[in-house]
């Protein structure tokens, strides 16, 4: 506002307009208020049609991009997804809602995207339909001329709303539920302490991933954090599809002569249904 | 005098009020600019970083990343492969929304559309 009235020169201008203001508010006193629909001219609208592909229990952060004929700020989009899919947004806004990847104003004429996570249930097995809608702020006036250019425009911000829907595509998962990508453990002989055992996720996530050892040689004991009676990995109860995490154990082999010893794993988690599944690390004592 | 037009004189006196308070604000401060600094002129720059973000902007939306952090490794590797960093690129993309030559740059470059699209 005051940079406004700062570029009326003189006291002469500044009657002129007050009087014109005066005239103006005089005028619509006499007028019964109207209500205008303000159409909107952004153009804004989503580029995307079809989102990267996921597997039934698979989590994964996809994107829609957009473009604009002009500037649209104050960007916030909120997905809708069918039941038992779930949408979690960038934390970095409150979790509420997701914007746009470089700003929170679509620049007209280029491209920006907006980034948000879905974890897809197990159920899931077919393509599905999300819908974003996405609100934003119109400073251009009917010119064209936006305020952000410093150039003025009307001085009006009109609040406008679009939505579009997508399609995620929903495929079968391939390759293996995880892998181990740990096989030998290397202790002191006489040692006991914690070693770590790493897994990798394959594309969908694991929930109640656990780990424990089977039959063990004798001299060794083994104990898991917490003292439960299995490992869960370190980030959490689930194994994240296409992440690396691990696993704790204490191995005592303080009654364990030096050697190589094959020592069967358990491992449980759900998938689809819950699994369990053996594995074999190979444990060396020097 | 009905309330709703109690009410309505009362903003307009509310509003001639700050009109004028205003204006004498301003004749005592120094001139206001209209802009702080002018806006970013396109060279082969930015039009290398603008090529950058174009091809981002037409892949991104067939790739999913297990981590949202995943996003911005993904930007500046392609940053990184074309010699830029991640600050030059968000400088430029805040440059975006006041200069319009920028803005025709990136137009101009994004016209033939996605490779393959």
């Amino acid at each position: 506002m005051h940079d406004r009235i700062a570029s009326v020169p003189g006291m002469r201008s500044r009657a002129v307009l007050v009087a014109a203001l005066g005239a103006l508010l005089a005028g619509s006193l006499g007028a019964a208020p109207t209500a205008t629909a303000d159409v909107d001219k952004t153009g804004a609208r989503a580029l995307t049609t079809q989102t990267a592909p996921m597997v039934p229990g698979q989590s994964a952060w996809l994107s829609v991009v957009w473009t604009a004929d002009r500037n649209a700020s104050n960007w916030s989009t909120t997905v809708t997804a069918p039941p038992g899919v779930t949408v979690t947004y960038p934390t970095t806004r409150g979790g509420s809602d997701t914007s746009l990847y470089g700003s929170d104003t679509l620049v007209g004429s280029t491209r920006d995207f907006t980034a948000f996570k879905l974890s897809v249930p197990y159920s899931q097995t077919s393509s599905f339909p999300i819908t974003l809608t996405s609100t934003y702020t119109d400073t251009c006036g009917d010119n064209g001329q936006c305020k952000e250019q410093g150039i003025g425009n009307d001085d009006k911000a009109r609040d406008h709303s679009t939505t579009a829907t997508v399609t995620v595509p929903v495929q079968p998962a391939t390759g293996p539920a995880f892998t181990q990508a740990t096989s030998t453990l290397t202790v002191a002989a006489g040692s006991n302490d914690f070693s770590d055992i790493a897994f990798t996720g394959g594309q969908a996530d694991l929930a109640d991933f656990t780990v424990r050892f089977g039959a063990l040689p004798p001299g060794l004991a083994v104990a898991y954090p917490g003292d439960a009676p299995a490992s869960r990995p370190s980030r959490g109860a689930a194994l994240t599809g296409g992440t690396t995490d691990h696993v704790s154990v204490r191995l005592d082999a303080t009654a364990l002569p030096p050697g190589s010893y094959t020592v069967p794993l358990v491992i449980t988690y759900t998938a689809a249904a819950p699994r369990t599944v053996p594995g074999t690390v190979t444990l060396v004592v020097r | 005098m009905s309330s709703a037009e109690r009410a309505r004189i009362g903003v307009a006196a509310a509003l001639l009020a700050l009109v004028a308070g205003c204006a004498g604000q301003a004749e005592a401060e120094a001139p206001a600019a209209a802009s702080s600094s002018p806006a970013r002129a396109a060279d082969d720059t930015t039009r290398r970083i603008a090529e950058v973000e174009f091809v981002r902007q037409c892949t991104i939306a067939s790739t999913s990343f297990v981590d949202e952090a995943d996003i911005t490794t993904d930007l500046d590797a392609r940053l990184a492969a074309a010699g830029f960093s991640h600050q030059e690129w968000k400088d430029w993309h805040d440059a975006l929304v006041d200069s319009p030559e920028l803005v025709e740059q990136f137009a101009e470059i994004s016209a033939p559309g996605c490779p393959g699209a």
